[in-house]
């Protein structure tokens, strides 16, 4: 059963290889797979540059805050990493105070992902060195070490690995995007991914599509590679912020990020709000496409759930090793293995649903399920030696305590389903999700209706995030009483 | 002997308020008391991890509690270690020295003193992650020495040790306060800890 779950969930991994490995991969035509990986690594590298060197900023100015303070700016600086990249997108393209013109391509590509990342950078960067150089730090403070001395071998030299990783994370996340590089792009620049797409969606070449994916696949788990290093923490808790290194407005950057990226969103909200009343045509196509965005939510929180409880009944040493090492594929390289399993099924929602479980289901493990599924260990123990079969524990202690876990993970999923663009856009293309009518709104250039469906989009995420934890609270009471 | 006045510490909920705490100028001094009564927290105070204004601490004819975290001739010990963990055992003694100005050479004669009787050869290369609980804190606390401190603080020294190390690691730190004359602050909750002493204040 184990093996099985490791297989099912890799199984877009082997049909790539089956794929790319069947065919002659000599046997390719016009493709730009130079040109592509030239440019994916240019944005990459650049995006990382940008968000590291700003966010590193930020990060020096989180070390001043502790506390209630510290989560809130924390959550701040984190929105642009969960907002749906439309929304993002719509509100950079928004700012025609600072860009009289937008610069599409590279740097639009770069200040987009930046905008997306800066923040990211600075929190995990600020508790990187909290955790891993807080306390040594902490004591050659107090035994006069100086701050250039501190800077340099507390952080860049002891952290090297670690802020190479948080650049590598962030270089990963631009190479794999998708969304920005299609619409914040230009003609003759494509990243792999927007190759891919190109592959699939308009030439239908599937010989030259599994090639990029090959390629691309063998790019990303490289890459994935360099974060297996093995964690070595501070020995002890640090209970003060380090303020002797801290410069507190670092943070007015991440926060001023999402600021600008709010004022931009709500810029045109109102006159794309005056339009949208006027358009009927419009209201009708946002109310269904709302409906199926809605569906998409519910059902990747189902197929997540049900995913999630089957890791927690095959759990064991082996799944959790593999779902800490396992990295899922890129999202146009998940899409593409369905397209090619389920391209012409009906039902497309749920199959983009499945795919999109599938995309974020190893991250969600990482996030919120490993360490919940490990902390059950002792209470499955005890339940065993108690003389609970297997069925018995899983219904009475396993699903119990893990439920808030597995609801927070459904409740997330179901959000970023909701925001999806980029596999909606391989299998919704004729009953729409509601970023795909707001994809065509930005490609004509009506950023101000684009903003008023943004925002929908947004408040129906939310909406649906929370049907899974309102499920999962209403069962958690259910059983405490 | 040295004088702490007016002790008014709040952490959170935590308030700790004492008139007066007087720590001898040689030998060792043991703050003892349960966890949770504040005993650390007054030895971080002294340390400058905690900003602690009305406080002063008469040392020497100067409050100590007016020079800036850093810049107090203080040796300093927590309960765990924190070294670095990406540099060797001699790096990181040798980094204490580097942010005084100095080098290992300056100091030759008094660094040899320091290895010899912490024992330190063996693993003077071995990298901090490496290194057992005994060699941590015998690292530790070469570290705390090397800038030739006026008082050494310790947090808990012996704590992160296993029972049968203990009473190898009290003897050591007797040898180096008696070796070295440098008086040495302890704070534990240890009951053993109390034979090291030449005062014992309960907190």
């Amino acid at each position: 059963m184990r093996w099985l779950v490791i297989l099912f969930i890799s199984l877009p991994v082997w049909v790539v290889l089956y794929l790319a490995l069947s065919g002659s991969l000599m046997n390719v035509s016009d493709l730009q797979l130079v040109d592509s990986t030239i440019f994916t690594f240019k944005q990459s590298i650049l995006s990382a540059l940008v968000s590291m060197l700003l966010g590193g900023v930020g990060a020096f100015g989180l070390l001043g805050f502790q506390g209630t303070k510290r989560k809130i700016i924390e959550g701040i600086c984190l929105l642009p990493t969960v907002f749906p990249s439309l929304f993002l997108i719509l509100a950079t393209l928004n700012f025609d105070e600072v860009f009289t013109e937008f610069p599409y391509g590279l740097w639009g590509i770069v200040i987009v992902h930046s905008f997306i990342n800066i923040g990211l950078a600075a929190v995990l960067m600020a508790k990187t060195i909290e955790q891993k150089s807080g306390m040594p730090m902490v004591w050659a403070w107090l035994s006069g070490v100086p701050k250039v001395s501190l800077l340099y071998h507390g952080i860049l030299k002891a952290l090297k690995w670690d802020i190479a990783r948080i650049f590598f994370v962030i270089f990963l996340f631009s190479w794999c995007s998708f969304t920005i590089p299609y619409l914040v792009g230009t003609l003759g620049e494509s990243t792999l991914e927007v190759l891919l797409f190109e592959q699939i969606k308009i030439h239908v070449n599937w010989q030259n599509a599994s090639v990029v994916a090959l390629f691309q696949l063998a790019i990303i788990w490289g890459v994935g590679l360099l974060f297996l290093k093995k964690d070595i923490l501070s020995q002890s808790k640090l209970d003060r912020p380090l303020d002797f290194m801290a410069a507190k407005t670092g943070v007015l950057i991440p926060i001023s990020v999402v600021g600008l990226l709010l004022f931009g969103s709500f810029k045109s909200l109102k006159v794309g709000a005056i339009k949208l009343s006027q358009d009927t045509a419009l209201q009708s196509l946002v109310f269904e496409s709302s409906l199926v965005s809605l569906w998409l939510g519910v059902a990747t929180a189902l197929l997540t759930a049900f995913f999630s409880f089957l890791i927690l009944w095959c759990w064991s040493a082996m799944i959790r090793r593999f779902f800490i090492l396992y990295q899922s594929p890129s999202t146009l390289i998940l899409g593409f293995i369905f397209v090619y399993l389920f391209g012409n099924s009906q039902w497309t929602i749920f199959i983009t649903a499945f795919c999109i479980a599938f995309l974020y289901l190893p991250f969600l493990y990482k996030l919120s399920l490993d360490s919940k599924f490990l902390s059950l260990e002792p209470y499955q123990q005890t339940a065993k030696l108690l003389g609970a079969n297997k069925s018995l524990t899983f219904a009475r202690v396993s699903i119990p305590l893990a439920i808030p876990a597995i609801s927070l993970a459904s409740g997330i999923a179901a959000f970023w389903a909701v925001g999806d663009y980029a596999v909606s856009a391989l299998f919704l293309t004729t009953d729409p999700s509601l970023p795909i009518v707001i994809e065509r709104l930005i490609s004509t250039y009506r950023f101000e209706l684009a903003s008023v469906l943004t925002w929908i989009n947004l408040l129906l995420g939310v909406f649906v995030f929370l049907i899974p934890l309102g499920v999962g609270y209403v069962y958690s009471q259910k059983y405490k009483s | 002997m040295s004088t702490v006045k007016n002790i008014n510490l709040k952490l959170g909920d935590f308030h700790l308020k004492k008139d007066q705490v007087e720590i001898l100028d040689e030998g060792i001094t043991l703050i003892w008391g349960p966890s949770g009564c504040g005993k650390s927290s007054f030895l971080k105070a002294l340390m400058g991890y905690y900003p602690c204004p009305e406080m002063s601490w008469m040392f020497k004819g100067q409050d100590l509690n007016l020079l800036p975290a850093g810049k107090k001739p203080i040796g300093i010990l927590f309960q765990s270690y924190d070294l670095f963990p990406h540099m060797t055992a001699q790096e990181n003694i040798e980094f204490a020295l580097k942010a005084k100005g100095q080098t290992l050479a300056d100091v030759q004669g008094y660094w040899d003193k320091i290895k010899e009787l912490l024992q330190l050869e063996t693993f003077l290369n071995t990298k901090a992650t490496n290194l057992s609980g005994g060699e941590s804190q015998r690292t530790a606390l070469a570290r705390a020495l090397i800038t030739r401190p006026e008082i050494l603080l310790l947090d808990e020294p012996f704590s992160a040790l296993d029972k049968s190390r203990r009473q190898k690691a009290r003897q050591l730190l007797s040898h180096v306060v008696e070796d070295f004359k440098i008086p040495a602050l302890i704070v534990s909750h240890d009951d053993d800890d109390r034979v090291l002493a030449q005062k014992v204040i309960e907190f």
